[in-house]
Order: C-alpha cells, then structure tokens, then sequence
C-alpha cells in the first residue's frame, strides 16, 4: 500500500463528548465581553445551575455497542446495563400504534439474537463437551438427529 | 506500533503492519479454500464464502456480525453432515475432529475480525484509491482461497 491515507483537515482537538462535558466547558463558550461583565458570584451561581441541569450519566457495567451493515442500510444495537437513578418514569409522546410496533420489532429483534446467540453457543459448548472426549449418549448425536 | 527491530526506519513502519496483515489474511484465505476443498463443500457455499468476503471488503467493521454467523452456519453445516475430510483417519477419538473443528471456527472467526477492521481503515483514503484497493483486497481474497483449493487438489500440505 504505497500512498498515505488523507488526514482530517480540522486541526481543532476533537470534541469531548456530551456526557463529558462540565459547566466550565459552557462557561468558556460564553461571549468573552459577556463574561468579562459578570462578577465571581454571579459565575460561581451560573456554573452551580449548570452543574445542576447537565446529565450525570449512570456508569455502565455493560456497554456494548455495534452496527450492522445490510448494504442497503444500516442499524445499530446497543446494549447498556448500569444502576437505574431515575427518579420519574420516562415521558415519552408516542402513539400506541407507534409503541406497539416497537414493542413487536423488539421482541422480533430480541427472540432473534436470542435463536442466533443461543445456536453459536450450543454448537461451541458442544464442540469443547466433545473435545474434552466427553460422551453422554450412545451413538454420535449428529448421525442420531438425522436418522430421526 | 509494530516494530520488531529497533533501528527500523520510521517510514517503513506503517506498511510492515500492512504488510503483516496481507500475509495472514493470504494464509487465512488458503487455509479456508484448502478445508472447503478437502470437505467438498457444495457450490452455494463456496459462492456464500464468496459473496461474504466481498460484503466484509466493502463495508468493514458494520459486516462482522452477519459474517460470523456465516461462519457458524459453515461449521454448524459440517457437524450436522458430519461431514470428515478423506485424509482424515476413521479410528482416531472424535476429540480430535472436534477440536479440529474449533481451531477452524476461530480461525473464521479470526480472519472475519482481520478483514472487517482492515477494510475499515480503507474508509479514510480518497475515493479512487479506496475503490483500488478494495478491488486488491477482494482479488488477494480470492486468489488465497482459489491457491488453497489448488494447494489441496494438488496433494500439497495434506
């Protein structure tokens, strides 16, 4: 491969993400005159408002993210366990019909993973069992299954 | 970083790694084409291995899910047809077959990862070079495994 690959052009660092960011952060995103204006408390008041409004994500025990490419499009899964800290349930303005559906695409897409995981598994746990020279029934199980 | 020698010119670091990742994905490919060849796998599997590797070289990291389950559909397949290669001895312990079929799963496994994050990386070069060289990727591809298969009709390395 002889030629270099093309850099990004941005030379600015690249952003922290939402979660990541602190009241300071917006506070230096403040016009300079503006902030120049306000006085130690009045900044002190505003950092402590922010501190207050911004997300203070739960830390994940799994976070497993990924895409799937289909050619024509694409799809992400995501898979997040932590401690749940919230308080109120969630609002959500979905209509039923659109809440059914995703009920429906999330069993199919659940039962899916489920059947696919479940198969690589069997066949691996099957696959070491048979490997450690482990027989717990007569005969070859592959051969019994297709003679039935 | 690779760097196997100390006083290695800086430059040339960066297409040994290429480099190194070629050479397994050629010795990957052979390998597949050698086991497909001496399990007389039927033709939709070869054009399914095939079609998997083009989508794997065009797309990259989003592919690897599907092409691991083609993976474990191949070797889901040779257990159900309890499928042996003829070189492959009747009175030896199934143990050994099975293990056999393990280390084939891991290198599938294996050489799904290596091409799907190699292909990835081609996504930052200009658009006529990267087309270039997905076309390289898919020829070295199927070269390796057309060898393999060669390799094992020929008597060689079995």
């Amino acid at each position: 491969m002889p030629m270099k690959p093309v850099l990004s052009q941005d030379s600015n660092p690249p952003m922290r993400s939402y979660s990541q960011l602190t009241a300071a952060d917006y506070i230096d995103q403040m016009e300079p005159l503006i902030r120049e204006s306000l006085t130690g408390p009045q900044l002190v008041e505003i950092g402590r408002l922010l501190d207050k409004a911004l997300p203070k994500p739960s830390p994940k025990i799994v976070d497993l993210r990924f895409s799937i490419n289909l050619v024509l499009t694409r799809y992400f899964i995501v898979l997040l366990v932590g401690q749940d800290r919230r308080k109120q349930p969630r609002a959500r303005n979905v209509s039923p019909l659109t809440r059914l559906g995703n009920l429906v695409a999330a069993v199919f897409l659940l039962l899916s993973l489920n059947v696919t995981l479940s198969l690589a598994l069997l066949l691996g746990v099957y696959l070491v069992k048979s490997a450690l020279g482990i027989n717990l029934l007569p005969g070859h199980f592959w051969s019994n299954i297709r003679a039935n | 970083m690779l760097r196997l020698i100390t006083d290695f010119p800086d430059h040339l670091v960066l297409p040994l790694k290429y480099a190194l990742s070629l050479i397994l994905l050629s010795l990957g490919w052979s390998l597949v084409g050698w086991w497909l060849t001496a399990l007389a796998a039927a033709w939709p599997l070869w054009v399914g291995t095939l079609l998997v590797s083009v989508y794997l070289i065009s797309i990259g990291t989003g592919a690897i899910a599907l092409a691991n389950g083609w993976v474990v559909l191949l070797v889901t397949l040779v257990l159900y047809e309890d499928r042996v290669p003829p070189f492959w001895r009747n009175d030896l312990p199934y143990k050994y077959w099975a293990i056999m079929l393990l280390l084939l799963w891991g290198v599938g496994t294996g050489l799904v990862f290596l091409l799907g994050i190699q292909s990835q990386g081609l996504w930052q070069w200009p658009r006529p070079y990267q087309r270039r060289l997905r076309l390289g990727l898919v020829g070295l591809s199927w070269l390796s495994l057309s060898l393999g298969s060669l390799a094992y009709q020929l008597g060689l390395l079995g």
